[in-house]
């Protein structure tokens, strides 16, 4: 199908929706869906002319012929059997099938949502969609904000200790299939949660997700959120997170991007408040002709803040990893700390990775490092491994292993870390078992 | 009976250079043998052929282990043969646990004697006891391979895994240097405790300190690429007192009109 095609689909969907009114979405005619709508089609989908799409083509990712609408919805058996191939996850809390809430479970501590089947008046003022994720800041919040089906609203209170996870699902079992699911968090002031947002495509169809998700961190609140990206072969997925954290509010993100033909992640992190602090890590493995880019923005809006950043990625085969992570330090962001880690490792010559820092600083009073290496294997460390008797792929495994999860080590939640190893260890040796041992 | 080790005329270039240049050894199952000589002379060199680490051109001779032809093995292969080396500057693994790295490494090398794996506990009681002997901490089983580890730690944990793989032919490589006098008494302990006639040691050492602790069956010296010299314990002490200097006139006397040979 051609983007010219896609682009006049897409302008049918949109004005259906609003000739139609289905009660079942929330306010398809709402003033911000019309914004969104235009600034869409101001905008169009990206080239790698587009700066911030240099290294990433989306012609693979545009060109088959999606449904746009949501299909019937899956069973949520059938979800949970596929969740169990995906790794050891705890059940979902919340199951969002091709954007639309379909089933939901209590959590003490967190509160669940449906904007579309909530009394919640969509014209006041604290209507809480596109308030850090502008309509015009990029296609792809664009085109979500103007046709996700539903918006599902997650508030954290106190410090509830189960890890709460979403589950977001794109059904292609009959057709391409484009899902645009979108989430709100926010974190009350003093409050503490775990999220993990869980990505899933079924069926033997491409599928694409645009996911987008604004997150909000009340004053000394914290929120550790995990990205668990580890969709089957034919998905494609756009995610992005825009958080705003007030004062001396605390954020973590662990990004797991280990599956699916495409991902991209834009996290765009936003330290409004004095002595916030966010930190990002990123464990990243490709193969065969995968892409995976991670694209950051970090802005040090107020006095005090700190920001690191750690993104451990191996590419093998024909596989591509770009990270391009940006800091930008205010005038007045006095006394901040900012670090920026990119690590990779290539397996073969036909790999690429490609990492840009880019640093804005206007402030004086400012402490910011980056850095980005790639490399190769340590081949003393091989040596010393088989001098002891480890077969040559079995100890080339254990160092790739070492090497990704080293960005794992502070994820705080023992069931996903030992997920992620497992997960991590069956990649980088499909045969052997791997998997950290600690007596 | 056959020896565990013998080396033919094997001459050695690193980077175009010749380092080895015509190394006969033979070393027999039950024996200790010393190679001593001065920094540089090819020592290492040695062991780095004998393990099979890669970047070393072999220009003649060969080296027969157990019967077989060593060059031909897989540096894995040679270790699950009975090969071990306790090299002179261990690598630090961060992240990879001693305990993952080491309870592969046995079951490999179980695996190739016809042997059940351990499991976890069979596998934590035998390095816990193994680690007692040389005085290591069985903590370090949780911690990456080597990593933080200071000089003396890494030694002795190369003596450890020494003793808990159970090698037929050990090579010791500078073990002594770095060692206070206590840790020397331990490594040199654990290592009288592994002799056997079914074993064989090269204990390489630029110094004849260890020597007084692990008793050599046979001391050979190695100067500038050759075994200009062999003889008992005795030679040991000559180095010692005379140190390497005197070897220059001798080795070359000795030596050269054999290396001149076609
Ligand atoms: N990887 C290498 N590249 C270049 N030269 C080397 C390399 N390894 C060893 N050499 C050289 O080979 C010689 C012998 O070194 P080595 O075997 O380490 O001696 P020893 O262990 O007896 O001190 C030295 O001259 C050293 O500089
Ligand atoms: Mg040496």
């Amino acid at each position: 199908m051609s983007l010219q095609d896609l682009h006049s689909r897409l302008t049918e969907a949109f004005e259906r929706r609003i000739q139609t009114g289905d009660h079942y979405r929330w306010a398809p005619n709402h003033p911000l869906r019309h914004r969104a709508f235009q600034a869409f089609q101001r905008m169009g989908f990206p080239t790698t002319r587009h700066e911030n799409w240099k290294y990433t083509s989306l012609a693979p990712v545009l060109r088959p012929s999606y449904n746009l609408e949501p299909p019937s919805p899956p069973t949520t058996t059938a979800l949970a059997e596929h969740l169990t191939l995906q790794g050891k996850l705890p059940l979902p809390h919340l199951w969002v099938a091709n954007g639309l809430l379909l089933t939901s479970r209590a959590a003490a501590g967190f509160q669940i949502q449906s904007l579309s089947l909530s009394q919640t008046s969509t014209h006041s003022a604290q209507f809480p969609i596109g308030q850090i994720l502008e309509p015009e800041s990029e296609t792809f919040v664009a085109l979500n904000t103007a046709l996700t089906p539903d918006a599902i609203l997650l508030t954290v209170e106190d410090a509830p200790s189960e890890l709460f996870h979403i589950a977001l699902v794109t059904t292609a079992e009959m057709q391409p299939q484009l899902a645009q699911p979108r989430l709100n968090i926010a974190v009350q002031p003093n409050s503490f949660g775990r999220v993990a947002i869980s990505l899933h495509a079924t069926g033997s169809h491409p599928s694409l997700t645009n996911a987008v998700a604004e997150v909000s961190l009340d004053v000394g609140s914290e929120l550790e959120l995990i990205l668990w990206e580890l969709p089957p072969t034919p998905a494609f997925a756009i995610v992005t997170v825009g958080v705003k954290l007030a004062a001396h509010a605390r954020l973590r993100v662990w990004t797991v991007a280990l599956g699916g033909a495409l991902l991209r992640n834009n996290l765009y992190i936003r330290l409004g408040g004095p002595s916030a602090d966010a930190q990002l890590f990123g464990a990243t493995m490709v193969n065969k002709q995968q892409v995976v880019d991670h694209r950051t923005l970090v802005e040090h809006r107020a006095e005090g803040c700190t920001s690191n950043q750690l993104y451990k990625s191996v590419a093998d085969e024909q596989g591509t990893v770009t990270f391009t992570g940006r800091i930008h330090v205010y005038p007045g962001a006095q006394k901040t700390n900012a670090y920026q880690a990119h690590r990779a490792v290539l397996l073969s010559e036909k790999a690429t990775v490609n990492a840009r820092p880019q640093l804005e600083i206007y402030a004086d009073d400012v402490r910011c490092t980056h850095g980005a290496t790639a490399g190769t294997l340590d081949e003393e460390a091989l040596f010393y491994m088989r001098s002891r008797g480890l077969p040559e792929s079995h100890a080339r495994a254990l160092l790739l292993h070492a090497f990704v999860s080293e960005a794992l080590t502070t994820l705080p939640d023992e069931l996903l870390r030992s997920s992620a190893s497992q997960a991590i260890a069956e990649r980088a040796h499909p045969h052997a078992e791997v998997v950290q041992w600690t007596p | 009976m056959q020896p565990i080790l013998s080396i033919r005329n094997l001459r050695v270039a690193v980077e175009g250079k010749e380092i080895l240049r015509g190394v006969d050894l033979v070393i027999p199952l039950g024996e200790v043998h010393a190679i001593m000589g001065p920094n540089g002379s090819g020592k290492s060199t040695l062991a780095a052929v004998l393990a099979g680490r890669e970047g070393y051109e072999i220009m003649e001779g060969e080296i027969l282990y157990d019967g077989r032809n060593l060059l031909e093995m897989e540096p894995e292969e040679r270790a699950r043969a009975g090969l071990f080396l306790a090299f002179q500057y261990p690598v630090e693994i961060p992240g990879v646990t001693m305990a993952t790295f080491l309870r592969t490494a046995l079951n490999e090398i179980r695996k190739a004697q016809g042997l059940e794996p351990l499991d976890p506990i069979e596998f934590l009681t035998l390095a816990r006891d193994r680690m007692e002997w040389v005085g290591i901490d069985p903590g370090f089983l949780q911690r990456g391979v080597n990593e933080g580890f200071s000089g003396g730690e890494k030694k002795r944990n190369e003596i450890f895994q020494l003793l808990l793989l159970e090698p037929r032919l050990a090579i010791l490589d500078e073990t002594d240097s770095g060692l206070d006098i206590d840790a020397l008494k331990l490594v040199a302990s654990g290592v009288n405790r592994m002799r056997s006639p079914q074993r064989a040691f090269v204990v390489i050492t630029h110094y004849q300190r260890l020597l007084n602790y692990i008793i050599p069956d046979v001391v050979h010296v190695l100067y500038d690429g050759r075994i200009v010299r062999s003889g008992g314990k005795e030679l040991a002490l000559e180095l010692e007192e005379r140190g390497y200097d005197w070897l220059r006139t001798e080795g070359e006397e000795l030596v050269l009109p054999t290396i001149d040979e076609p």
